[in-house]
């Protein structure tokens, strides 16, 4: 029996953690990421249906930025002075794509977003094309990013530059 | 099981827990209104209790209502219409013998089936006739999701008690006259024009909870 997340072709992911430096700067970043974010959605199934939800908060007050409709932009709710550092959650509930892809997609624009944004441990697992699941940024020994007609490398070139990156860039979760 | 009540939901002024369900699609406004539902009843001396689902493991609501001030009790990783219902059952459960409160507000997923969530509140002994489905649907994507969605989506308002048609605001006339008949052919329910931005309809909404 499908569940009903299932039977609406949804998913949802998220991630929690600390912001350090938050500022209006900082903010404005945010929402571009949540755009970022969307886009990838949109470029994924044609529409972006869903929502990508993120608040950051402190004991003193917080902000909720939301985006529903990549037309509309994202919302901004609440306020929140600068701060050295605040928590923030982040979620996406999105139709019609991948879970796996969502959570990978989510995991770049945080850090493309050029905030400095501190996980809580988490590990991020993850295919990407393997027939194998690993944690980001682990070497597996396998061949992703080589490309098909590259010859095997010699071991001594192995111990240099490792194959098997789960993709492009570690993460440091802390 | 059919609808509670047919044409209003009934107020938290009678004996028993009142609960109302809101439920939508994902960004149709559900937290929006789960805060003026809130507050309203707050600001009228009501004990309130709340209840947020979310679907991953990591969610938002629970902690924008936290930093807002209201207390809320957040089910994450799931869904409690069908995944979690044991543990909405526990919750329930326990938010009834612990906080006792007068107006209990549910805010599911919005991939969940509402009326699977009530079915599940009432199996904790609370009466049927003192639960209300609130189901808001969103003007400006509402044809995308007859195109998209279209079995769920009008299955997850299907047992609505009242429609929210949100988000009415700077869309034009014919467009929400459009939805509303729509609306109007499927279900026998009251449906109302809103907007969680501007206030719009808020007070009619407000004044259906009787």
């Amino acid at each position: 029996m499908k569940t009903s997340a299932e039977m609406a072709g949804g998913t949802a992911v998220g991630f929690k953690g600390r912001i350090r430096g938050f500022n209006a700067d900082a903010e404005r970043r945010l929402g571009d990421m949540l755009m970022a974010i969307g886009r990838w959605a949109e470029s994924e199934s044609g529409v972006m249906m869903g929502h990508i939800k993120m608040s950051v908060s402190t004991d003193t007050g917080g902000i909720t930025l939301n985006l529903t409709d990549i037309s509309e932009g994202v919302l901004h709710h609440g306020a929140l002075r600068p701060t050295r550092e605040a928590e923030f959650h982040i979620m996406a509930a999105l139709t019609d794509v991948d879970r796996s892809e969502l959570e990978h997609e989510m995991m770049h624009a945080m850090d493309d977003s050029g905030v400095f944004l501190e996980f809580d441990h988490r590990g991020h697992s993850h295919d990407h094309s393997h027939d194998h699941e690993h944690v980001h940024g682990d070497d597996c020994g396998c061949r992703i990013g080589v490309k098909d007609d590259e010859p095997e490398q010699d071991s001594e070139e192995d111990e240099e530059e490792p194959r098997g990156k789960c993709c492009r860039r570690k993460y440091d979760f802390r | 099981m059919g609808r509670a009540n047919p044409y209003l939901i009934r107020g938290p002024d009678g004996p028993g827990m009142i609960v109302y369900i809101l439920g939508g699609f994902l960004g149709s406004g559900k937290t929006t209104f789960l805060k003026t539902l809130t507050k309203h009843y707050l600001d009228s001396g009501k004990k309130v209790a709340i209840l947020v689902n979310e679907m991953g493991d990591i969610g938002v609501d629970g902690s924008t209502l936290r930093s807002e001030g209201f207390k809320a009790v957040e089910l994450p990783d799931g869904c409690i219409c069908c995944t979690l219902t044991q543990s909405l059952f526990e919750a329930v459960a326990g938010i009834k013998e612990e906080i006792d409160p007068d107006v209990f507000i549910v805010e599911p997923t919005g991939l969940a089936l509402p009326q699977k969530v009530r079915d599940t509140i009432v199996s904790t002994g609370t009466d049927a006739e003192n639960i209300g489905i609130i189901g808001i649907v969103d003007v400006p994507r509402f044809d995308l999701f007859m195109e998209r969605k279209k079995g769920f989506f009008l299955e997850q308002i299907s047992e609505s008690d009242l429609i929210l048609v949100n988000k009415a605001d700077g869309q034009p006339a014919e467009k929400v006259e459009g939805v509303l008949a729509v609306l109007k052919d499927l279900y026998d329910v009251p449906a109302l024009v809103v907007s969680g931005k501007t206030l719009e309809g808020v007070d009619r909404f407000l004044e259906a909870l009787r």
